[in-house]
C-alpha cells in the first residue's frame, strides 16, 4: 500500500481515473450483454432508486477518509509548529548564556534541524520505523543542553527553560514519528472502493436505460470516483505522496539560527 | 429518466466534486544555497575529511604569547561544550592549528605571515603577539591575501587608525590610546605631577605609538613632557638614567618590553638621584623577568594594565575557564591577554559558522569577504575580556578599564589579591576615537 501512496500526484490521478475509467468500460460491456434493451426500463428505474443511497454512501465514505487524514496531516502539521516552536525558544533561551555556549547550543541545534529536514523527512517517506541522524544529533544537542544545568555559571532559568524547549521538541518529533507510522484504515478505505464501483455501475445502468445523452452524467460520476479515490489515497501518508507536511518551518529555522539571528551580538539580525 | 433525477445525479456529481476539493492542498519543502565559486581567490574550501586551518602567531617566548595560545587552545578545546582536552569539531570537521612563532619585529612579522600563508586554505588567524610584527607588516601581508586577522594583545594605536588600517584586521585587546590616557590621569590627576618623560623603543609600534599618545593626553591635560627617549638597539640602557639625573622629572612614562623595560628601570632605580621620582611602566613590562631583575628594588613602581576585577568577576572565567586553564597549563594564567585570547577564538568560530556553507556530503565553503563582514556585524559580545564591538577600523574592544598597580601589588606577583590604586574605564569615543 505504501508504493500507491508514495506516488505522485499526477501518478495517482491518473491511476485512479483510468482503473475506474476501465472498470466502468468492462461493466458496460458486461451490462450491455446482460440487460437485455427490453428490461433495461426497469433495471434504469431500480438503478435510479439505488443511485441516492449509493453516492450517499460513497461521499460520506470518502468524505469521512478524506477529512480524518487531512486532519492527520494537519496533526502532524501542528506538531512541526510545536517542534518549531520549542527549537526557536531553546535558541532564545541560549541567548542567556555566555556567548561561546550559546553559539555552541546554536549550533547544535541547526545540526538537529538540518538533519531532520535532510535525513529525517526521506526516511519518514520511506520507512518511517527506522532511524535518521537526525536522532543522533538530538541525543547530542540533550547531551549539551543538559550538561549546562549543574554547571555554576549558568542561571538555573536559563537551563530550565532550556531543558522544558528540548522536551517540547523531544515530545512533538515523538509524535511526529508516531503519525508516519500509522496507515490508511484499510476496511473503510475498501469500503468506498465498493461503494464508488457500484455507483459506477449505477449510473451506467442509468445511462443505458436513457441513451447516450446521459452517458455525459455517468462519465462525471466514474471521473470524480476516480478523483475522489486518488485523493484518499494521496492524502493518506503525512510523510509521502503528493500531500505531505511541509519541513519550510524546519529549513527557515535552521536558516535564521545559522546565520545568526538569534544571537544577542549581531546588528541588523 | 426524469428531469427530477438528472438534478439528483448533477446534486451528487457536486458533493462528489467537493470531496475532492477538500482534499486540495500542501506544499514541498525547498532548499536554496549559495557559495562562492570554487575559482575564486575569495573561497576558501574545505573538503571532506579535511581539517578547517587556523592560525596563531604568537609570542612563545613571553607570557602573553603563550597565555594567548592556551587560551586559543582552550577555545578550540571547547568546541565540544566541554573543556575535557580534546579538541572538538566545527561544523563536522576538525580545526587544525597552525602555530608560527612571533618574534616581536616588523621583519619576522612579514616572515611569519608569508610563512603561515603557505597554506592555502589558512582561514584566519589569531595574532600577533605584538604590535610591532602587525603594524605594516603581518597585518599588510594577510590584507593582500583576503586573511582575517584577529589580535588579542596588539595595542599599538596605529593599527585600527584609518589612516594605516588594513581591512582584515581586527583586535580583542584594548587600544593603547586608552591606556595612555588613563596613565596620563593617573600621573597629572591622581599624583599631580606635571612633568614627565616617556622612555621607548625606537622602531617599536607598540612602544613608540605608546609613548605618543600618552605624551598628547599628559599635554592636553596640562602638563608637560620634557623629553621623550626612543632607544635604538645600540643605545646604552643605563643612558637614560644618566641623563635624567642631572634635571629629574616628576615622572618617567616607560613603555619598553622585557628585557629592555628592567634593564632601563634597574638602571633608574639605582640612580639616587631619580629615588622621588615616580615610575610608571607599560603592561608589557609587567613580567616575571621584570621581577626577578629588580628584586625589592620594584617595589613602588607602578604598572599600568587591563583591570582583572572585573574580568574576575566573570563567573564563567572563574569556574569554568581558569580551571581548565590550570589543567591544561599547569600554571595560574601569567600575561594579561588570556581573555582576549578566548574572546578572539571564540569570534572566529562564530564568523566562521555564520559564513559557512554546508555542500552536500560536508563540503564546506567560505567567503573571506563575507567572513570579514561577519565579524563587523560584532555589537555587544559578552566576551571574558568585556564588551566587544567590532567597528570598521578593526577596535573590537569599544572600551577598557585599565587599572595602575603599585608593586609589589601587581597581578602578576600577587595573582587574583592584587589591588590597583587607580582604575578607570574608557571608551575610545572617550579618548577622542571615534572610529
Amino acid at each position: 500500500m505504501s508504493w500507491l501512496t508514495g506516488l505522485g500526484l499526477a501518478e495517482l490521478t491518473l491511476l485512479c481515473v483510468v482503473g475506474a475509467l476501465v472498470f466502468a468500460a468492462t461493466a458496460l460491456v458486461v451490462l450491455i450483454v446482460a440487460i437485455p434493451p427490453q428490461r433495461r426500463e426497469g433495471a434504469g428505474a431500480t438503478a435510479t432508486a439505488y443511485m441516492t443511497v449509493l453516492g450517499s454512501l460513497f461521499a460520506i465514505l470518502t468524505g469521512f477518509l478524506i477529512s480524518s487524514e487531512y486532519s492527520t496531516l494537519r496533526q502532524a502539521q501542528n506538531h512541526v509548529g510545536v517542534e518549531v516552536a520549542g527549537a526557536s525558544q531553546l535558541a532564545y533561551a541560549s541567548a542567556s548564556l555566555p556567548p561561546v555556549d550559546t553559539a555552541l547550543v546554536q549550533a547544535a541545534l541547526v545540526r538537529y534541524l538540518n538533519a531532520v529536514e535532510t535525513s529525517e523527512w526521506s526516511m519518514l517517506e520511506h520507512n518511517p520505523a527506522g532511524r535518521s541522524r537526525a536522532a543522533d544529533e538530538l541525543s547530542s544537542l540533550s547531551q549539551l543542553v543538559f550538561s549546562y544545568g549543574p554547571r555554576p555559571y549558568a542561571p538555573s532559568v536559563t537551563t530550565d527553560a532550556m531543558q522544558s524547549s528540548l522536551a517540547a521538541i523531544t515530545e512533538s518529533r515523538r509524535q511526529r514519528l508516531v503519525i508516519a507510522t500509522q496507515q490508511l484504515p484499510m476496511p473503510l478505505f475498501v469500503l468506498s472502493v465498493v461503494a464508488g464501483l457500484a455507483l459506477i455501475i449505477g449510473a451506467l445502468i442509468v445511462a443505458l436505460r436513457s441513451g447516450p445523452r446521459y452517458g455525459l452524467v455517468a462519465l462525471g460520476i466514474i471521473l470524480v470516483v476516480g478523483f475522489d479515490l486518488s485523493a484518499i489515497l494521496g492524502i493518506s501518508s503525512p510523510f509521502a505522496g503528493p500531500f505531505i507536511t511541509s519541513v519550510q518551518p524546519i529549513h527557515q529555522l535552521a536558516q535564521e539560527i545559522s546565520s545568526g539571528g538569534y544571537l544577542s551580538w549581531l546588528v541588523g539580525k | 429518466m426524469a428531469g427530477g433525477e438528472v438534478r439528483g445525479v448533477v446534486a451528487l456529481l457536486i458533493v462528489l466534486l467537493c470531496g475532492v476539493l477538500a482534499a486540495c492542498g500542501g506544499s514541498t519543502p525547498t532548499a536554496a544555497s549559495a557559495g562562492c565559486a570554487p575559482a575564486d581567490r575569495d573561497c576558501v574550501e574545505v573538503g571532506i575529511g579535511e581539517p578547517i586551518y587556523l592560525g596563531a602567531f604568537l609570542a612563545l617566548d613571553y607570557a602573553s604569547g603563550l597565555d594567548v595560545l592556551a587560551s586559543v587552545r582552550l577555545g578550540l578545546d571547547y568546541l565540544d561544550g566541554a573543556f575535557d582536552q580534546n579538541a572538538g569539531q566545527l561544523l563536522g570537521h576538525d580545526v587544525a592549528l597552525i602555530v608560527e612563532k612571533d618574534e616581536c619585529s616588523a621583519i619576522s612579522g612579514r616572515i611569519g605571515a608569508n610563512r603561515m600563508l603557505i597554506e592555502p586554505g589558512l582561514l584566519a588567524v589569531i595574532g600577533p603577539t605584538c604590535s610591532g610584527s602587525a603594524f605594516g607588516s603581518a597585518d599588510r601581508v594577510f590584507a593582500e591575501h583576503n586573511v582575517l586577522v584577529v589580535s588579542p594583545s596588539n595595542t599599538a594605536p596605529g593599527l585600527t587608525n584609518p589612516e594605516t588600517h588594513q581591512r582584515t584586521y581586527f583586535r580583542t585587546a584594548f587600544n593603547d590610546a586608552i591606556q595612555s590616557s588613563v596613565v596620563a590621569d593617573f600621573i597629572f590627576t591622581r599624583q599631580q605631577i606635571t612633568s614627565a618623560v616617556t622612555v621607548s623603543k625606537a622602531d617599536d609600534a607598540y612602544s613608540g605609538q605608546l609613548a605618543e599618545m600618552f605624551s598628547r593626553s599628559f599635554n592636553a591635560l596640562g602638563g608637560a613632557v620634557e623629553q621623550s627617549f626612543s632607544l635604538g638597539p645600540e643605545d646604552a640602557r643605563s643612558g637614560v638614567a644618566r641623563t635624567l639625573a642631572k634635571d629629574p622629572p616628576g615622572a618617567i612614562f616607560v613603555s619598553l618590553q622585557t628585557p629592555d623595560c628592567g634593564e632601563v628601570v634597574s638602571a633608574i632605580r639605582a640612580t639616587p638621584a631619580l629615588a622621588a621620582t615616580t615610575i610608571v611602566v607599560a603592561e608589557s613590562c609587567q613580567t616575571e623577568d621584570f621581577v626577578k631583575l629588580l628584586g625589592t628594588r620594584a617595589n613602588g613602581i607602578y604598572a599600568s594594565g587591563p583591570d582583572f576585577s572585573s574580568v574576575e568577576k566573570n563567573l564563567f572565567y572563574r569556574d569554568w575557564y581558569l580551571p581548565a586553564y590550570r589543567q591544561l597549563t599547569g600554571n595560574e594564567p601569567e600575561g594579561v591577554f588570556g581573555p582576549s585570547g578566548f574572546d578572539a577564538t571564540a569570534l572566529l568560530l562564530d564568523a566562521i559558522r555564520r559564513t559557512a556553507v554546508v555542500h552536500p556530503g560536508g563540503v564546506l565553503t567560505f567567503s573571506r569577504t563575507q567572513l570579514r563582514r561577519a565579524m563587523l556585524d560584532v555589537r555587544g559580545y559578552a566576551g571574558l575580556s568585556g564588551v566587544l564591538s567590532c567597528l570598521p577600523t578593526g577596535d573590537c574592544n569599544e572600551g577598557a578599564r585599565i587599572a595602575i598597580y603599585r608593586a609589589p601589588q601587581w597581578p602578576i606577583i600577587k595573582g587574583d589579591k592584587a589591588q590597583p590604586v587607580f582604575s578607570q574605564f574608557k571608551t575610545l569615543a572617550q579618548v577622542g576615537l571615534t572610529n
